[in-house]
């Protein structure tokens, strides 16, 4: 094999997980929210307030794990905010996830703009460290999927974990319950309310990890409108991955993929506009998902609004 | 002598309202450790909310509760089954998309941290329905169950929960005779095990067979509480309804016309490759009654919705006024005055965050006369539900009310009116009676043999043998698919129909 495939091959695999792990993060984010019967509409919006602190955080305290908790925390509160609009004030699930959306893309910007204008130095420069793990990482091809940093590894540890949660843990059955059929929850005891409380406030960590992911580990800037339409990919890949995290993987993977190879198709110089090159990504990951798994399977109960009777 | 007895439940003043409604009314009731006591009354009289009131469903607008004793201010369901009490709603509550097994442990915490041992369930959960004997696929979806093995699933799930206190609301309505039995076998079994039972039923045979006491509820009120001693049947309808209901019906001769309906042999494949229906033949004349009795399961919700259109047949042709209409839309089937009456009405029957009168309109509402413009004529929407809501005695505050909120017995009444009102002629009726009370019942008879008189085409689906066998001209009983060959009703013994109901015809040949 002549060495310069190899390393486009390198290359290749390494974006695809670049361009894969943000999107992952809020797609299982929303898998957690929707599995409980509430639409995640603000999957967007989450990523980029996740983008925004964890970088902001970062810059100002030089901490990469005070990054990882400004996203955290960001998530969580948009999450409270969601959980007591959608759950207490049965406000519009669609109309809340737009409106985080639209106020955190303007906040973002707002802010970053403040920061820029200051005149301070905007890149952060401490990046994630990779962890090797030997002898993997010495594999031909692949081996660079096994030089990853510790963000990407808890990822994996979550998709499985989250596969396990629903199939094989009482609180994951008690979980898809309240997403399908809430009153029958409610009658075998399950509180209905505090599950799916616990599920958006979890769920959106998740997608504003997703968005610090860029900042912290690929950027190392904040950028106006950064996100750019991850969180509605995410949220694609939910439906199309049939609502279960193997489904929600492929999905993320695919488009991974495709942006990756969109992207060597420009450095390598085929000859294509790059417009098109920036929509190949898009198109491949919805034929892709639509051929091997579907749409259907959606919890029975989601985006209904839920009325204690 | 009050002092004698044993409480273990003690409703106090217990009223609770709904916006328009008194649903219950200063309920006082003393429920005795190791009774079964039932609760009669008519549709919507306020027996489901009373119950659902005490299990933490609804809250109630005040009164007391005791429990053993102790105050029990039920939250919600969690804080009742806590303390041991176990409810099976008139309405399952079941997961479609979950298999039997997932239904009756959800809900459960693990013995140890957050791991589901499906094994360990599983085993325990065969013992108790071997225990009981019942018959239950753990691991089918729920969504593929008739509603009579969802009606066992219920049960499993409040056993299995080991309850002492077991609230069953109308949980026969849907069983056939045998069915019943074995529940009050088990009924039976867990009172000589301590328990107490709280039972709801329509089905006065039923009521006086397994009742220690009596309450009669009207219009939210207790009326009065009676020994289940030297009781009949008259004197429960007496109570109440306030007056003597018979369920004889005199069904008129009418002269039959030309075929309205004809299936030839009809089968159907369902996506798990079973045979459902295997080649159904047989045709209804106008003026004609057609009964199809089975038990639950055998195929006859499929049936339906073969007729309906909402299933395609994998094979065979059905006939409407003598036109094929295989490849026809439900809607065009509507059209050529075909009306369905299901029989699980939450699934097929109605909307439940709809109002009562969108429901009405539900097979309609495109009809010209409920058309103004581009939009809907609402007045005419509205007069029309009025006048149906009052004739068939649908009990509701409001016609704006979803149709999820109206009692059980009344939710029928909706459905009923609404096929029987819309100018149709062949009509597909599952279980019209299903939840009604008896005045109700006679009612809807009298409305079936309407239908006949002005000779329009039936066919009656019921798992009431009693009802197919006092309402049809000819009948036949459907099992594992196959329908028999039909006779006229007064031609063969119950005894015999019930062989073929249980498949004996099969058996011995
Ligand atoms: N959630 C609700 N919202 C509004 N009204 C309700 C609600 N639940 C019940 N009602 C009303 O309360 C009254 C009593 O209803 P309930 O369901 O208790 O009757 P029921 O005795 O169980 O009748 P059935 O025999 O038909 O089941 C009815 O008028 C019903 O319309
Ligand atoms: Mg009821």
């Amino acid at each position: 094999m002549d060495s310069q495939f190899m390393i486009i091959i390198g290359i290749l695999l390494g974006s695809t997980i670049r361009y894969t792990v943000p999107i992952l993060y809020a797609a299982l984010g929303g898998l957690i929210t929707e599995k409980a019967g509430v639409l995640n509409f603000a999957l967007e919006g989450l990523m980029l307030a996740g983008a925004f602190f964890a970088y902001y955080g970062n810059l100002v305290t030089g901490s990469i794990l005070v990054g990882v908790l400004c996203a955290l925390a960001a998530g969580a509160l948009t999450g409270l905010i969601l959980s007591i609009s959608i759950l207490k004030y049965k406000a519009s699930q669609l109309v809340m996830g737009i409106g985080i959306n639209i106020f955190y893309l303007g906040l973002t910007g707002y802010f970053f703009r403040i920061i820029g204008s200051s005149g301070a130095e905007t890149m952060v420069d401490d990046l994630l460290g990779s962890i090797h793990i030997p002898l993997l990482e010495d594999i031909p091809l692949i081996g660079v999927l096994f030089e990853q940093n510790i963000l990407v590894y808890l990822l994996v540890v979550l998709v499985i974990f989250t596969a396990r949660f629903f199939n094989k843990t009482t609180i994951g059955l008690n979980l898809k319950a309240v997403g399908e059929n809430p009153y029958a929850a409610a009658a075998v005891g399950v509180d209905v309310i505090k599950n799916r409380t616990l599920a958006i406030v979890v769920g959106s960590m998740l997608a504003a990890l997703g968005g610090g992911v860029m900042t912290l580990t690929m950027a190392r800037v904040f950028l106006e409108n950064m996100v750019n339409g991850r969180g509605w990919i995410a949220f694609t890949a939910i439906i199309l991955g049939r609502y279960s995290s193997k489904g929600v993987l492929i999905g993320c993977l695919v488009f991974g993929a495709a942006t990756a190879l969109s992207d060597i198709v420009q450095i390598v110089g085929i000859d294509i506009p790059y417009q098109a090159a920036l929509m190949v990504p898009y198109i491949i990951t919805i034929v892709a998902l639509v051929l091997s798994v579907g749409g259907g399977n959606a919890p029975a109960a989601l985006g209904a609004r839920y009325d204690r009777e | 002598m009050s002092n004698r007895k044993d409480v273990i439940l003690e409703i106090r003043n217990l009223t609770k309202t709904f916006p328009g409604v008194i649903a219950n009314k200063d309920v006082d009731l003393d429920i005795e450790r190791g009774e079964v006591h039932t609760l009669l009354g008519e549709n919507g009289a306020g027996k489901s909310t009373l119950m659902k009131a005490i299990y933490g469903i609804y809250g109630m607008d005040s009164g007391t509760v005791k429990y053993n004793g102790n105050p029990l201010d039920a939250k919600s369901p969690k804080d009742a089954i806590a303390v041991g009490l176990g409810m099976i709603h008139q309405h399952f509550l079941l997961v479609q998309e979950f298999t039997v097994l997932e239904n009756i442990i959800m809900g459960l915490k693990a013995d140890k941290g957050i791991h589901l041992d499906l094994g360990k369930h599983r085993s325990r959960v065969e013992e108790i329905v071997e225990r009981f004997e019942i018959r239950l696929d753990l691991d089918e979806k729920v969504k593929n169950l008739s509603v009579g093995m969802q009606q066992k699933v219920e049960i499993v799930k409040v056993l299995y929960r080991n309850a002492k206190f077991l609230i069953l609301d109308e949980p026969t309505s849907v069983l056939t005779p045998q069915e019943s039995q074995g529940l009050f076998g088990i009924i039976e079994r867990l009172k000589k095990e301590g328990a107490t039972v709280i039972f709801i039923s329509h089905k006065l045979d039923e009521v006086l067979q397994i009742s220690d006491r009596i309450t009669v509820l009207r219009d939210g009120e207790v009326i009065e509480t009676v020994v289940n001693k030297d009781l009949r049947k008259d004197d429960l309808s007496a109570m109440m309804v306030g007056r003597e209901v018979t369920l004889d019906v005199d069904m008129p001769e009418v002269e039959l016309g030309p075929d309205g309906l004809e299936l030839d042999k009809i089968s159907l494949v369902n996506p798990g490759g079973k045979t459902v229906l295997k080649d159904v033949s047989f045709s209804i004349r106008k003026g004609e009654i057609l009964g199809i009795a089975g038990i639950d399961g055998n195929g006859q919700e499929e049936l339906a919705q073969v007729l309906w259109g909402t299933l395609k047949a994998s094979g065979g042709s059905i006939k409407l006024h003598g036109s094929t209409v295989d490849d026809l839309s439900t809607r065009k089937r509507m059209d050529m005055g075909m009306a369905y009456i299901p029989a699980d009405r939450k699934k097929e029957g109605l909307v439940g965050t709809f109002q009562v009168s969108e429901n009405i309109v539900l097979n309609s509402y495109y009809k010209p006369h409920f058309i103004k413009g581009l939009g809907q004529d609402f007045g005419a929407i509205r007069e029309y539900s009025e006048r149906l809501v009052q004739e068939y005695n649908v009990k509701t505050p409001a016609l704006s009310v979803w149709a999820k909120n109206l009692s059980g017995g009344n939710q029928q009444k909706l459905i009923l009116s609404r096929a029987i009102e819309g100018n149709n002629d062949v009509f597909i009726i599952a279980q019209p009676t299903w939840g009604l009370d008896i005045g109700a019942i006679e009612f809807v008879y009298r409305k079936i043999s309407e239908l006949k008189e002005a000779g329009k085409t039936i066919l009656l689906i019921s798992t009431d043998l009693e009802e197919v066998r006092s309402l049809s001209d000819r009948m036949c009983v459907i099992f594992e698919g196959e329908v028999s060959e039909t006779f006229r009703v007064q031609d063969k013994q119950v005894a015999e129909i019930g062989l073929l109901m249980a498949g004996g015809k099969r058996r011995e040949e």
